[in-house]
């Protein structure tokens, strides 16, 4: 494996490679952490932002900090209702009861269809924690074509099943987190195809492969699965690494806050019951799982194909286009199901935390997320087992 | 015994090889021919790196998991540029057989004391001169002592004192080996060889001991003086003219010829070169 690893950590554009993976996610993390922002006071509309933002927002949460009841959802209602203008009354309640504002907007208004766009007409806010199911039935109205009956069933019974009442504190960080670490998936998915179109074509372009093929094709396939070994420890190492970067200093810098804190309380129509640390570290697991099973799909690729700049043409566009194909109206719901399962997939982390999707595996219902987690696990499965034989086959062929 | 059985291999309609049988016990053999005739093709074919050939190529009995089959040096060689000499060199070794660490690494100690390699195995092979990666190549071409070592053009980059290193270890090592070596530099051959095969136009056009293919030749190489080369051009087209020299404000040339080419040509002993030349270069070098 030493060996191997020797061959990747040379090349020129690994190094480069692995100061994008270094650097990108301080950016990013420093980046979103500027990108925070907050009115001043009531009085003041200046706009304060970054770390600043972010301590103001954290001594407002100081107020509604706990259990989110139906006395305190009804006192953040009345007094928006007391406000005349609803850009104001917007703007005080998110300072006065940070957060309730936008889950009351979320919970009450038509947020996904047309209909009333504020809370004036609202007489309390007792049914809040059942809003979920309306909301989501509103949903599954907008795209009927988008959902079957059964998964709509799942969908609701799943979020009649979320667990209330909430506990709510300063969270704005994780949402953002969620988001960005889609971003660095972006960033990732690029470089382990860059890195995967070098792997098993690296012999060939260093005219190894006619010492190779003195090789029985039995050595030749311990070496393939030395390869894969490599190949995959070496960009798990660097997934780890890239997240632990951007974790340590992202969360240095917003703080830690809202961990415990269910989903729901940035999300309102999840429809699971998890807590923010649970979804972040979910999103990294699925990230990690999915990111090798496009390492792999290169990887099979680059042993057959043999070549550097073949397998990146064909590899982009077979991991990237169920991005854009899943988006496009005119494709049948069986192709989009079967394009929102690609490994890709995971790059859309709200999407994926947000999907009210399910499907079957073994006669028993699963959210898509999870299915996705076991198709990229299938892949890599496959791939593991196909690799090495098409390497051994390719190198003894001419 | 590496047995060739009645090779054939084209590309498209273009017959590259034809009809080669060979049957080899541990020894060296040469094979000469031009540049495209086919060398190359035949050493592919040994391999295993061309697989889309007709006939049969018979391996020696061995322990797949223990013993190395064949060692490769093919013409362009690079190796991994990344590594060092002794980095390439361990991998190449772990991957060739099963057999401990300890074993891998006594085994690249004494190849690359062999070739001179031991002072510079920190090197990283992409600094490496075109004559130090040649002997990075035969060196993992020797390693763990296979039974049949195929070079192709060995002794490319190589210094005159390397070479004749290089002839030494394989001249010892022939006794356990089956050594095959392609090349057009003549002089490499010279001495070594169980046997020398000249391939041209598809087939094996000569082939035996070295003294059996000067036999051959003998009465065909004449060395004769000319006044100046408008004396000698009455030849060129006629004769080979193998090499030409200036000797004694005359020019002395020698030429392949069933006859004696001039009145005052002497015949002399033939060497591999003439023998080289005879197959492959009509009207020689004039």
């Amino acid at each position: 494996m030493h060996g191997e690893l020797k061959k990747y950590m040379g090349e020129l554009y690994v190094k480069v490679i692995i100061f994008v993976f270094v650097i990108s996610p301080v950016i990013i993390a420093v980046l979103s952490v500027k990108s925070f922002s907050t009115v001043k006071s009531v009085e003041d509309s200046q706009l304060l932002r970054g770390t600043e933002a972010i301590s103001k927002e954290r001594e407002r949460y100081q107020y509604v900090r706990g259990v989110l009841d139906q006395e305190k959802l009804n006192e953040a209602l009345y007094y928006y209702q007391s406000i005349s203008l609803e850009d104001i009354a917007y703007v005080e309640l998110g300072i006065k009861y940070p957060g309730i504002v936008d889950l009351l907007y979320e919970a009450y208004t038509n947020v996904y269809g047309e209909g009333n766009h504020n809370l004036y007409d609202l007489k309390n806010a007792n049914n809040f924690y059942s809003q979920n199911t309306e909301q989501i039935e509103k949903i599954f109205e907008q795209q009927p074509q988008e959902y079957t009956e059964w998964e709509q069933q799942i969908a609701l019974s799943r979020a009649e099943k979320v667990r209330a009442p909430f506990y709510i504190e300063f969270s704005r960080q994780w949402k953002i987190a969620i988001k960005n670490i889609g971003i660095l998936l972006l960033i990732y998915s690029i470089a382990i195809i860059l890195i995967g179109t070098n792997s098993f074509a690296y012999e060939k372009e260093k005219n190894m492969e006619l010492i190779l093929a003195t090789l029985d094709t039995k050595k030749l396939y311990t070496m393939g699965w030395q390869k894969i070994k490599t190949f995959l420890l070496f960009i798990s190492v660097m997934y780890f690494v890239m997240v632990a970067i951007y974790s340590v200093v992202y969360f240095f810098m917003t703080g830690f806050s809202g961990w415990k804190s269910p989903i729901q309380i940035e999300y309102f129509t999840i429809i699971y019951n998890i807590t923010f640390l649970q979804a972040y570290l979910l999103i990294i697991f699925t990230g990690w799982i999915c990111s090798m099973a496009i390492g792999m799909v290169i990887v099979v690729l680059n042993s057959f194909l043999q070549s550097v700049y073949s397998t990146l043409a064909v590899g982009f566009l077979l991991i990237y286009s169920p991005l854009i194909i899943s988006k496009f109206s005119i494709v049948p719901n069986g192709l989009k199901t079967f394009m929102r399962l690609q490994p890709v997939n995971a790059l859309m982390t709200e999407k994926l935390l947000v999907s009210l999707h399910s499907q079957k595996f073994l006669s028993i219902s699963i959210p898509e997320g999870v299915f996705l987690l076991i198709c990229s696990i299938f892949i890599i499965g496959i791939s593991v087992l196909v690799v090495p034989k098409f390497f051994s086959f390719r190198i003894n062929r001419e | 015994m590496l047995q060739l059985k009645e090779i054939r291999k084209a590309y498209g309609k273009n017959v590259v090889l034809e009809g080669i049988n060979l049957s080899l016990a541990n020894g060296i053999y040469g094979f000469l021919g031009a540049n495209g005739v086919g060398k190359t093709t035949l050493f592919k074919i040994i391999s295993g790196y061309i697989a889309d050939y007709t006939g049969d190529v018979v391996y020696p009995q061995h322990n797949e998991n223990k013993e190395n089959l064949m060692g490769f040096l093919p013409q362009n060689f690079s190796g991994y540029p990344e590594m060092t000499i002794s980095q390439f060199l361990i991998y190449m070794g772990t991957i060739k057989a099963k057999i401990s660490e300890n074993e891998v690494e006594q085994d690249v100690k004494e190849k690359m004391d062999l070739f001179n390699l031991t002072d510079i195995k920190d090197k990283k092979l992409k600094v490496l001169s075109g004559g130090q990666l040649r002997r990075v190549g035969l060196a993992q071409a020797f390693q763990l002592n296979p039974h049949i070592v195929l070079l192709d053009e060995p002794t490319l980059g190589l210094d005159p004192s390397e070479r004749i290193k290089f002839k030494n270890y394989i001249s010892s090592a022939g006794h356990n080996q089956i050594i095959l070596i392609s090349t057009h530099i003549v002089s490499d051959l010279e001495a070594i060889c169980n046997e020398i095969y000249i391939l041209k136009n598809r087939y094996f056009v000569m082939n035996g001991t070295e003294e059996s293919l000067l036999n051959k030749c003998k009465g065909c190489v004449w060395e004769a003086e000319f006044e100046n080369e408008e004396q000698l051009r009455q030849f060129i087209g006629i004769d080979t003219v193998s090499s030409l020299y200036d000797y004694k404000n005359n020019i002395k040339a020698r030429i392949i010829s069933t006859v004696s080419p001039v009145p005052n040509a002497v015949s002399v002993k033939p060497t591999l070169e003439d023998v080289y030349m005879m197959n492959f270069k009509k009207g020689g070098y004039v």
